[in-house]
C-alpha cells in the first residue's frame, strides 16, 4: 500500500480547536508538532505523490428548530421531532446486483431478510436485488472479525473500530482500499451527505495520510453524570458542589440513605476509573508533559485520586459487589443515584431512554445533570473522545472496478443522509405504522412491541450527531446543553491521537489488566493506596515503557 | 505329571492331516479385506473423518506459535519470528503466575471435584427408594445446565456483597462480608462452584459403572453376612475402579483447562492475583490484544504439559496394577 503524508504545516482547526478548548499541562510546542502529522486542505492531492488533501466539507441543510452550541465539538440539540422531512438521495445508489456487509448489531438478533420489511425495504432504497448483512454483536466483534479476515473473503463494507488490534493490523496490512482518489479534495462532492464530514474527523482518521474508510463522525464528548435530585434533597442538597471535596460529602451522605422512594438505593454502582478521573484532572490517556510522552497513572496527583476513591469506597458510596457484576440497570430500576451514560442513553427515544424509564419506575424521581469538578476548583479536566466512532473501510480488492467503488460509495453517502431526511429517518427509526408512529404534534411515537427489524439498517455510517430529546424532557434541555457543553470546554483531545502506535494497541488489553487488577484492589482496601509506586512500576515494566518509548519515537519523528 | 492325550478312533491328529508339501498360504488383498469388513468400515468413516478434519488438520495451525500472525495476511503471508513468542511468555511474569494459579485450581478440583459425583453415586446406589433417588438425581442433575454467567449471578446473590449472607450477617452485626470477592478464598469458592455445578451430571458414568457389577456378588456377600458398608468398601468400589482409573487420567489430560468462562467472570472481583489461568491469558493476549502467536505459543506449552501429564497418569494407573487407557 502506497504511504502517503501530509503537506500541511498544521491541521486546519487542529491546534487552534485544541488551543481552543485548552490544553492543561501540555505543551503548545507539542501541539504544533503534533499537529503536523495531519493535513492541509491546501495540500497537493496527487495520489502519486502520496500527500493527502482533506476532503472540502460542506455544513448539512439545517433543520428548524436545531439547537446549535458555540462550543466546538458538542453536537446540536433539537428538542421533539421535524415536522417535515426531506429527500435527500433522489436517485437510487445502486443499479441492482447484490451487495454485503459486516457489521455490529446494536440489541436483539433482527429477523431475517425474508419476513424483515426493513430489510427489503432498505433493499428497494438503495436499489439492489439483495444485502447480505452480517451482524454481530459488540461483544464478539473482534473475535469475529479476526475470523472474517483470516477468511480472505471480506464483504464489501466492514465496519471497522480502528481500537481493535486485529482491526488496526489488518489497517496496516493493506486489507482495505485507499480512498483518496475518490474522496480527496473536491471529489467527495459527489457524495453530498459524505461531504458533510468535519474536516477534523478526516484527519483524525486518515492513516499516514491515506482515507481508509468512511469515517463517522463523533461529539467530541457525549456522556452526562446525572443526579437523583430527590435524593439530595432528602440530604438537604438543592445544587451539585462546585468542589470535589463538597461532592465526596455530598455523595457519602447519600450513601447512607438506604431507600429513596420506597426502593433500596446504592449511591453508585459498578465502579468505572474513567468516570471520575476528572476529579483530579487526570486528562487522556496519553499526553504531552514537557515534550515527554507521559501516561495518566504516572502523574503526580494519581495518588491522591485513588486515595479519594478509597474514602469513596470505604463511606460504601459503591454497590457493595462494584469490583464483580452488579445490574447494569439499577439507575433506570430507579436503585442508583449517581449515574454516568451517553446522551443517548438517557434520552434516546422516550419509551427507552433511562431517564424517563426511572421516573416510571419512581414517580417521584428527579434528576440533576452535572460536570465532575475538580479537587482544584471549577470544572475536571475531561478527557475528550475521537472527532469519530468507527469507519466503513472497502477490501482493497473491490478496487480493481471503479464504478464499482463509486457505487459502494453512493450506498455510503445514503447512509450518511442528515438529521431530518426521510432516509435518515428510516435508517433510525423503521417504517412508519410499523416501528414508530407521529402523534397529533408530530412527534415521533415508537410502536408499541414493534417486530425487531430496524437493527439491520446500522451499517456503521450514520448523520452528523444530533441529540434528539424527547419532548416530554424538555425541562431538562438547559441542563443537558449546559453540562455537555462545561464538560467539553475543560476537556482536552488527545495529543497522540493522530498517532498509530501498534505497540499500544498490541498491549493496550494487557496494560488496562494490570492497572484495573491494582486500581481495584487499591480503592477497595485490599492494597494500601501506597502501592501506587508498585501499580505505576508494574505497569510499566509490563508494556508501559515500551508504548511511551513508541509514542516518544512518533512523536519525535513528526517533529 | 505327564498326561497322555489319546483320539478317539477313526479321529486322526492336525500334524496328520497337514499336507505334506507346505502351499503358499495367500492373504487376501487389502481390498478384499475391506469390502469383507465394509459395513464395520462405512461405519468407521464419520467418526475418523470427523477427528481429521476438526482435530488433527487443525493442528497444523500451531505454525502460527511461530509467527508474527495477521490474520488478514493469514498462516502463508505472515512473518517467521522463530522462537520469538516463546520468548516472550518465558519472559512475562504473567504466564507463571497464570500456570501456578491453574496448577493450584487444577489441583483442587482433582481431590475435591473429582472424588464428589463418586460420593454421590455411591451414596445415591445406597437409597432403597426409587423415587427418592430419581428425585434427587434430578434435582442434582440441573446445574450442569446452566450457564457459567448465571451460575456466577446466583452465587453471588447469594454469596456476595448484597447477597443474603452479606444481609443475614449485617443483622446480627457482622459488616462488609463478601465472600465473591475475597482473593484469599476464591480457589476454595471456584471449586465448590464447579462441585455444585457438575456433581450431578459426573455421577451418571459412575452409576453405569455401579450398574455393571453382578448382583450376584452383593447376593453371596449378603448371604455371608457382609454389612452395607463392607459391600460398598469390597465390591461396589472395586467393581468402578476402572472407570474411576480412566476418567482420572482423562480428568488429568484436562486439568489445565479450568474454566474459562467462570475465571472470567470472576476476575474483576478478586484480581488477576488470584484469578489469572492459562486460559484467561491466552484470551487477553490473543484475543483481546490481537498477539495471536504469543497466545499459540502458550496453548502449545499447555498441551505439551498434558500430554506429559496424561502420560504420567497413565504409567502410574498401570503401575498401580489398573489398565490405564493407552
Amino acid at each position: 500500500m502506497e504511504q502517503r503524508r501530509s503537506t500541511g504545516q498544521h491541521r486546519p482547526g487542529g491546534p487552534t480547536r485544541r488551543q481552543a478548548i485548552g490544553l492543561a499541562g501540555t505543551s503548545i510546542a507539542a501541539a504544533a508538532v503534533l499537529g503536523g502529522c495531519g493535513s492541509s486542505s491546501g495540500g497537493s492531492g496527487s495520489g502519486s505523490s502520496g500527500e493527502l488533501t482533506v476532503p472540502v466539507t460542506h455544513e448539512a441543510e439545517s433543520v428548524e428548530g436545531l439547537i446549535l452550541s458555540d462550543v466546538e465539538g458538542v453536537a446540536p440539540l433539537y428538542v421533539g421531532s421535524p415536522t417535515e422531512y426531506r429527500d435527500v438521495v433522489t436517485d437510487k445508489p445502486a443499479a441492482g446486483g447484490s451487495i454485503s456487509s459486516f457489521q455490529i448489531l446494536w440489541g436483539a438478533p433482527v429477523t431475517g431478510r425474508d419476513k424483515n420489511q426493513v430489510w427489503q425495504k432498505l433493499e428497494e432504497e438503495l436499489g439492489v436485488d439483495s444485502f447480505d448483512i452480517t451482524m454481530v454483536p459488540d461483544a464478539s466483534y473482534g473475535d469475529k472479525l479476526a475470523t472474517l479476515l483470516a477468511s480472505g473473503n471480506l464483504p464489501d463494507f466492514v465496519y471497522v473500530q480502528p481500537t481493535d488490534p486485529n482491526a488496526a493490523r489488518a489497517l496496516s496490512d493493506g486489507a482495505f482500499l485507499e480512498l483518496n482518489d475518490y474522496l480527496e479534495g473536491e471529489k467527495v462532492e459527489d457524495y453530498p451527505n459524505i461531504a458533510t464530514t468535519p474536516e477534523v474527523t478526516w484527519q483524525d482518521s486518515a492513516r499516514d495520510g491515506a482515507l481508509l474508510g468512511v469515517p463517522n463522525p463523533d461529539p467530541l464528548r457525549n456522556n452526562l453524570m446525572v443526579l437523583r435530585l430527590d435524593a439530595m434533597k432528602e440530604v438537604g442538597a438543592d445544587a451539585v458542589p462546585e468542589d470535589a471535596e463538597d461532592l465526596k460529602t455530598l455523595w457519602l451522605e447519600l450513601a447512607k440513605l438506604g431507600k429513596v422512594g420506597g426502593r433500596e438505593v446504592f449511591a453508585h454502582g459498578a465502579l468505572e476509573p474513567t468516570t471520575f478521573e476528572p476529579l483530579h484532572d487526570l486528562g487522556q490517556e496519553f499526553q504531552i508533559v514537557d515534550g515527554k510522552v507521559t501516561h495518566k497513572y504516572l502523574l503526580p496527583q494519581y495518588e491522591d485520586h485513588l486515595a479519594y476513591m478509597a474514602e469513596l469506597w470505604k463511606g460504601g458510596f459503591f454497590h457493595p459487589d462494584a469490583l464483580g457484576q452488579v445490574d447494569p440497570e439499577l439507575f433506570k430500576q430507579g436503585q442508583q443515584l449517581n449515574y454516568e451514560a451517553s446522551f443517548a442513553g438517557f434520552y434516546w427515544v422516550p419509551d427507552a431512554g433511562r431517564v424517563n424509564l426511572c421516573r416510571e419506575a419512581v414517580p417521584t424521581a428527579e434528576f440533576i445533570h452535572y460536570a465532575m469538578p475538580s479537587v482544584e476548583g471549577g470544572v475536571g479536566r475531561h478527557a475528550l473522545g475521537k472527532s469519530y466512532g468507527g469507519m466503513v473501510c472497502i477490501p482493497a480488492d473491490r478496487g480493481k472496478d471503479e464504478d464499482r467503488v463509486r457505487e459502494l460509495l453512493r450506498i455510503c453517502d445514503y447512509y450518511r443522509s442528515p438529521f431530518g431526511s426521510e432516509e435518515a429517518l428510516f435508517l433510525n427509526s423503521g417504517i412508519e405504522g410499523r416501528q414508530f408512529d407521529f402523534d397529533a404534534e408530530k412527534n415521533l411515537v415508537p410502536a408499541e412491541n414493534p417486530p425487531t427489524e430496524g437493527a439491520c439498517t446500522w451499517l456503521g455510517l450514520l448523520q452528523n450527531r444530533v441529540n434528539q430529546l424527547p419532548d416530554m424532557n424538555r425541562d431538562m434541555l438547559d441542563n443537558i446543553k449546559e453540562t455537555l457543553e462545561a464538560a467539553t470546554e475543560s476537556g482536552e483531545v488527545s495529543l497522540v491521537d493522530g498517532l498509530v502506535s501498534e505497540v499500544q494497541i498490541r498491549n493496550d488489553s494487557k496494560l488496562e489488566e494490570v492497572h484495573k487488577d491494582y486500581y481495584n484492589a487499591i480503592v477497595s482496601g485490599r492494597r494500601p493506596v501506597s502501592d501506587v509506586a508498585e501499580l505505576q512500576k508494574a505497569w510499566l515494566d509490563r508494556g508501559g515503557q515500551d508504548v511511551l518509548d513508541d509514542f516518544q519515537k512518533l512523536v519525535d519523528e513528526a517533529s | 505329571m505327564t498326561v497322555e492325550h489319546t483320539l478317539p478312533a477313526g479321529q486322526r491328529t492336525r500334524a496328520e492331516e497337514a499336507p505334506t508339501e507346505p502351499a503358499a498360504v495367500r492373504r487376501p488383498s487389502l481390498r478384499r479385506r475391506i469390502l469383507k469388513e465394509k459395513w464395520t468400515y462405512l461405519f468407521l468413516l464419520p467418526g475418523v473423518l470427523y477427528f481429521v478434519v476438526f482435530h488433527y488438520v487443525p493442528l497444523l495451525g500451531n505454525v502460527v506459535a511461530f509467527q508474527d500472525f495477521s490474520p488478514f495476511r493469514g498462516i502463508f503471508g505472515s512473518d517467521w519470528v522463530g522462537l520469538e513468542n516463546f520468548r516472550t511468555i518465558v519472559r512475562d511474569p504473567e504466564v507463571m503466575r497464570a500456570l501456578t494459579n491453574t496448577l493450584i485450581i487444577a489441583f483442587l478440583q482433582i481431590v475435591f471435584a473429582f472424588p464428589a459425583p463418586i460420593i454421590l453415586a455411591l451414596f445415591l446406589n445406597s437409597l432403597v427408594s426409587d423415587r427418592v433417588k430419581r428425585s434427587i438425581q434430578t434435582i442434582v442433575y440441573l446445574p450442569h445446565f446452566i450457564s457459567w454467567v448465571v451460575v456466577v449471578s446466583i452465587w453471588q446473590k447469594i454469596l456476595g456483597g448484597a447477597g443474603l449472607v452479606s444481609e443475614i450477617l449485617e443483622r446480627v452485626g457482622v459488616e462488609g462480608v463478601n465472600i465473591m470477592a475475597n482473593p484469599d478464598t476464591f480457589k476454595i469458592l471456584v471449586t465448590s462452584q464447579v462441585i455444585w455445578k457438575d456433581v450431578g451430571w459426573g455421577t451418571i458414568i459412575f452409576f453405569a459403572a455401579i450398574v455393571a457389577i453382578p448382583s450376584e456378588l452383593y447376593e453371596s456377600a449378603a448371604t455371608d453376612g457382609a454389612s452395607s458398608w463392607r459391600r460398598m468398601w469390597h465390591i461396589t468400589l472395586p467393581g468402578m475402579m476402572p472407570v474411576i482409573s480412566m476418567l482420572l487420567i482423562l480428568n488429568v489430560g484436562t486439568a489445565l483447562t479450568v474454566g474459562f468462562e467462570q475465571m472470567l467472570l470472576q476476575q474483576p472481583a478478586v484480581g488477576a492475583d488470584a484469578a489469572q489461568v492459562l486460559d484467561t491469558f491466552v484470551y487477553f493476549r490473543g484475543i483481546a490484544g490481537g498477539d495471536w502467536g504469543v497466545a499459540t505459543a502458550a496453548g502449545l506449552i499447555k498441551g505439551v504439559i498434558a500430554t506429559i501429564l496424561v502420560l504420567s497418569a497413565n504409567k502410574i494407573a498401570k503401575k498401580l496394577g489398573g489398565e490405564g487407557v493407552i
